[in-house]
């Protein structure tokens, strides 16, 4: 049994995907309908892990009486089968595990979006903004929109006037304009699949009421806001004319309150 | 024997030490210390500050672990084929005119499941066993790029291209028949003859009896030799992601010939795993579908891992052949069908 067999390997990526699957660290890499495929394929590897250990070290004890046809078998295939098929890349399996322990990443945020900005289109699900409005306002507190229902519902011309007119709650963090530092950004990160393939959703924040202070980057806040349709005009037609505009519309905001981040970072289209 | 050279017995030169009795003890160290790791994961504190190097960790750890369900039940699945199914039951199975029997099997690699890996060896133990080479070429081509799990995972990273599932679909079966047919009309048998009877052993172990180890073995063999080129693939991805700002692919991306051009030869490069290789295209929303779609045709049937895996099998004078054959057919069986069916240039 050498470091790099592949049973062990498989082991190895199997629990990395039962240990990230079985907590809240799955977040931070997948949607969250992945979470029992995950799991799910981490368990079969142990499982495909431990039957080949099993039958290795029993091929490896050809004086056992339970086991002498196979011995024989074990002498026509001079090695375990599997020692065939190892390529010198499949040590590179463990880099994984090593990675996330090491380096731990936290869910992509504020750089990643910096990285994106532009080339990426959210996707806007269309919905039924008036009911949706009217069936999720709980408790004398504004309904809550996603950055991507606020974004879409901004562009459709029947719905601004209630966005303009209504409060509605928006999460997300604070990102940092890359040119013009003075403009308050509001960022959540769009992920279809994976982290790999996330897109931001951007909103800026015109005009804050008793609030004087701007959060650092990164911080992820819940502010209570409503449309702001002039500003949004101009970043819908500065959109058109240049694809890396920042920001996707625009809101004048009534409350700002810091929060911790929510266990699922991502928004889901 | 001949071992082919680039899957078999390719010892592992960092930890093949001569003393082979401490072996197990090194073994016992290594397995102790990654689980100690794998167990403490996060309490370290973070051993690196910078923001790109985490951002770089988060992609490329999403990409692998995103990948993982599809690449292990493909090989659960193609394990299961290769130990349960004999492949003398292909040969029954096809027609006996080689025009007719290269799209049945390219039919037949639609309905197998498997990754690249498991097809190459696959393909190479039909033609030994009298399947017609173009038959059997084009069922390795087809049966990586347009089986269930793909199609799957395809429409799971499109959710919103519906048409793009049907479009990799005609593409890459078009392309696989295409290139069978090519390959029968003109190229020399010869090629493939000499190399074929050599081929003795192989990764599968379809003569044996049905053997919950061998199907286990099967299994991890074709889990770690795709899963450490998936490595491979997801790190290069993370990489670029992280050191090309968007601005810059945008000048590669959008419509015309230059973003065909560039995501057909990242698909070969990259060598993603046709189960995963969809979630990645799908995060390239600057480029055009259509040259999505080539990306998502080529890949399965040319990239690196599998030209290397063919010239291991088959001989470097049929992977010359072969692959840049394959490449060209598979780029403009994909601008057509994107044409007719995606509706974008």
């Amino acid at each position: 049994m050498r470091p790099f067999d592949p049973p062990l390997l498989a082991i190895a990526s199997g629990a990395l995907a039962v240990r990230v699957g079985s907590t809240d660290l799955v977040f931070r890499y997948l949607r969250p309908s992945m979470r029992p495929w995950l799991i799910a394929a981490g368990a079969v590897l142990l499982a495909l892990g431990a039957v080949a250990l099993w039958d290795a070290r029993r091929r490896t004890r050809p004086s056992d009486p339970a086991s002498s046809r196979d011995g024989c078998h074990a002498i026509d295939q001079p090695t375990a089968a599997h020692e065939h098929h190892a390529t010198w890349l499949c040590w590179l399996l463990l880099l994984p595990v090593v990675f996330g322990a090491i380096v731990d990443p936290r869910a992509l945020g504020a750089s990643a979006v910096a990285q994106n900005r532009g080339a990426r289109q959210a996707f806007t699900e269309p919905f039924d903004l008036s009911t949706y409005l009217a069936t999720h306002a709980s408790g004398g507190q504004a309904p809550q929109l996603t950055m991507a229902q606020f974004i879409g519902a901004a562009r459709k011309p029947t719905d601004r006037d209630l966005l303009h007119t209504t409060d509605v709650r928006l999460l997300g963090f604070v990102v940092a304009h890359p040119t013009e530092p003075s403009r308050r950004l509001l960022s959540r990160l769009q992920v279809g699949c994976c982290a790999a393939d996330a897109v931001p959703l951007v909103i800026e924040v015109t005009a804050l009421a008793e609030q004087p202070r701007w959060p650092a980057v990164d911080q992820w806040i819940e502010v209570t806001a409503r449309l702001d349709v002039a500003a949004t005009d101009r970043i819908i037609k500065a959109n058109t004319d240049r694809a890396d505009q920042f920001a996707m519309a625009a809101v004048t905001a009534s409350d700002l309150r810091l929060t911790d981040g929510p266990a699922e970072p991502y928004e889901y289209p | 024997m001949r071992a082919p050279a680039s899957y078999t017995s390719t010892p592992d030169t960092s930890t093949s030490a001569p003393r082979t009795g401490n072996l197990p003890a090194i073994t016992a160290v290594v397995w102790v210390n990654l689980l100690l790791v794998l167990a403490y994961s996060g309490a370290f504190g973070r051993a690196v500050a910078s923001e790109r190097v985490e951002n770089w960790a988060t992609v490329f750890l999403s990409l692998m672990l995103q990948a993982l369900p599809f690449l292990v039940l493909g090989v659960v699945v193609s394990a299961a084929v290769s130990t349960l199914v004999p492949a003398a039951w292909f040969e029954r199975a096809l027609p006996r005119s080689p025009v007719l029997a290269v799209p049945a099997a390219g039919a037949f690699g639609a309905l197998l499941p498997g990754c690249e890996c498991s097809a190459v060896p696959v393909a190479g133990r039909l033609m030994q066993r009298g399947v017609p080479h173009a038959a059997a070429l084009t069922f390795l081509l087809a049966s990586p790029a347009i089986n269930p799990v793909v199609i799957v995972a395809t429409s799971v990273a499109f959710p919103n291209q519906p048409r793009m599932v049907l479009a990799r679909f005609v593409a890459s079966f078009v392309a696989a028949v295409v290139v069978g047919l090519i390959w029968q009309r003109f190229v020399s048998p010869e090629i493939l003859t000499t190399r074929i009877a050599t081929l003795v052993e192989h990764h599968h172990h379809d003569g044996d009896a049905p053997r919950l180890p061998a199907f286990a073995n099967t299994a991890i063999a074709d889990f770690t030799q795709a899963g450490g080129y998936l490595v491979l693939g997801a790190m290069l991805v993370a990489t670029f992601q992280a050191l090309i700002p968007a601005a810059t692919l945008d000048r590669f991306g959008g419509e015309g010939i230059i973003p065909i051009i560039t995501l057909a030869l990242l698909a070969v490069v990259l060598s993603i795993c046709s189960e995963a290789d969809a979630f990645v295209v799908a995060g390239l929303s600057r480029f055009s579908l259509t040259a999505r779609l080539v990306f998502l045709t080529v890949g399965p049937m040319v990239d690196l891992k599998l030209v290397a895996l063919q010239s291991g099998v088959f001989g470097r004078r049929f992977a010359q052949r072969f692959a840049p054959l394959t490449f060209i057919v598979c780029v403009i069986s994909a601008v057509v069908v994107a044409q007719l069916l995606l509706g974008s240039t």
